[in-house]
């Protein structure tokens, strides 16, 4: 007859909620302090300077990894199809504004120089899919784990998101952030990986170049 | 296939949700705004009273005068923190601590404005005007409210998108007297602490200008000369402005980088944690990673 072992759990283990709960904090309390560090290093540039976004984005990846964050290995086809679910939110989430803008005629928002749009693109980018890994996956997961369930994580990562853009956009940003973000996390509940929401996200802030 | 299609469902119905979500913010914040805040470098259109050149006031909104009346409680002065309404970055803001205003005997209100206005016809002697100037008054009833003596207010305003540092410069009604002035969060966006309450502009370094932009929107109003309440411009010299500044960031990043050093052990700690025990017995070479 085989018997099987009893799992060894060490007295002082401590519940796996109740650790991914301490992890979602410790990712945010990371954001702020990674958001601190762009604004502060960023000087006189502020949201403007590259260099302290590349620092910014590779502060989020780093906390993404450290929290034990990795990619999943889905197959070419589901990657393919979060690409196409990552294109179309990013669609959808240029379409009104563009569709205002040529309806209306509202004045562009100031873009760096032409010079700088491989360098400006490449950062943007960074930002986008750094933001994506940290919230929608790091954080989404820790929190999910927490046994909350997906509503409190897309919630959750909403609100980061939205919070975190306040010293650059000031408070009126708060609405569209927010609600971009809930959208980025159903993105990544309808998908099942970052993918997605990493796709449309930058997808919307490179377009920024190129319609606004 | 009822499970597949179940699931099917249930993903449409996810990504309607987020789809409604992300319409209600747009429609929320205004539908001059972009797809997201976010990106490096993205700021609504600068608002302008006088358009320099290459700028087309007809497709820029007009920058939006505030006014806000506070009751006084006790006897004191209620603290300010007020902003024009610019969406989502105000462009003027004035920010005064409960009690530091002297009332006139029987003052039941303030009031605090911040009025966008074309410039007067004496410019700063030392740069250039860096967008719109503001005229700042607080008053009770008519009487213009000095600040209590020692006490602080703070004014901050923002510029158009230029990357460089400018100097807040505060107005008289005789000359332009730059102020100790520090950069706020976002580029182009400077504060400074004044010790009274009259017109206030960003000016950047560089030759004097000798006339005001070329076009202005209508309706604006001139500056009166002698518009200052009684006390003095803070009289500073913005010589020491960059010292202080970078000293605060250099703070901010070493706090920072601590805390980012912190989370990132704890997050390592959590993990190994988060490890099921080594096998007792038989076992070979590392625990699982499987995750």
């Amino acid at each position: 007859m085989i018997v099987a072992a009893k799992p060894q759990l060490g007295a002082a283990q401590p519940r796996p909620s109740a650790v991914a709960a301490l992890r979602a904090g410790i990712l945010m309390g990371g954001l702020a302090a990674a958001m601190t560090l762009r604004l502060a290093s960023g000087g006189a540039a502020g949201s403007t300077s590259q260099p302290a976004a590349v620092l910014f984005a590779a502060v989020l990846l780093a906390l993404g990894l450290l929290s034990g964050w990795r990619p999943v290995r889905g197959s070419w086809p589901s990657r393919a199809r979060g690409a196409g679910m990552g294109l179309g939110g990013a669609t959808l989430l240029c379409a009104l504004p563009l569709a205002h803008r040529l309806w209306v005629g509202v004045p562009a928002v100031p873009r760096p120089a032409w010079g700088m749009l491989l360098t400006w693109s490449l950062a943007t980018f960074c930002v986008a899919v750094a933001e994506e890994v940290l919230l929608r996956g790091a954080l989404f997961d820790a929190v999910r784990r927490t046994g909350a369930g997906e509503a409190a994580a897309v919630a959750v990562a909403a609100v980061a998101f939205a919070v975190i853009h306040v010293p650059m956009y000031g408070p009126g940003a708060l609405p569209l952030d927010l609600g971009v973000g809930v959208l980025l996390g159903c993105l990544r509940v309808a998908s099942g990986g970052v993918t997605a929401p990493a796709t449309a996200h930058a997808g919307a802030d490179l377009a920024l170049w190129w319609v606004w | 296939m009822g499970v597949v299609r179940r699931a099917a469902r249930h993903r449409r119905a996810v990504l309607a949700a987020g789809a409604a979500a992300a319409l209600a913010g747009w429609l929320a914040t205004g539908t001059n705004a972009p797809p997201l805040y976010d990106s490096v470098g993205v700021a609504p259109p600068f608002r302008y009273v006088c358009a320099p050149a290459g700028i087309n006031l007809s497709l820029h909104p007009a920058p939006n005068p505030a006014t806000q009346t506070l009751p006084v409680t006790n006897g004191q002065s209620p603290g300010v923190g007020f902003t024009t309404d610019e969406v989502p970055i105000p462009q003027a803001q004035v920010l005064v601590q409960a009690g530091e205003l002297v009332l006139p005997p029987g003052a039941t209100a303030i009031t605090v404005s911040l009025t966008p206005v074309v410039p007067p016809q004496i410019l700063p002697s030392d740069g250039v005007l860096d967008g719109n100037v503001y005229d700042i008054p607080v008053t009770a009833g008519n009487v213009a409210l000095p600040l209590a003596p020692g006490a602080l207010a703070t004014v901050v305003l923002r510029g158009p998108p230029t990357g460089k540092l400018a100097t807040l410069e505060q107005f008289d009604g005789r000359t332009w007297t730059p102020l100790n002035s520090t950069p706020v969060g976002t580029a182009d966006i400077f504060g400074a602490n004044v010790t009274s309450f009259t017109t206030f502009a960003l000016v950047l370094p560089g030759s004097p200008q000798t006339h005001a932009a070329a076009g202005c929107l209508p309706g604006t109003t001139l500056v009166a000369p002698g518009v200052s309440s009684s006390g003095s411009a803070t009289s500073t010299a913005s010589a020491g402005a960059g010292g202080e500044s970078s000293n605060t960031a250099l703070i901010l990043i070493g706090v920072a980088v601590v805390a980012l050093l912190v989370a990132g052990g704890l997050l390592l700690l959590l993990r190994s944690s988060g490890r099921p025990p080594p096998r007792s017995g038989g076992g070979r070479g590392r625990p699982s990673r499987r995750r």
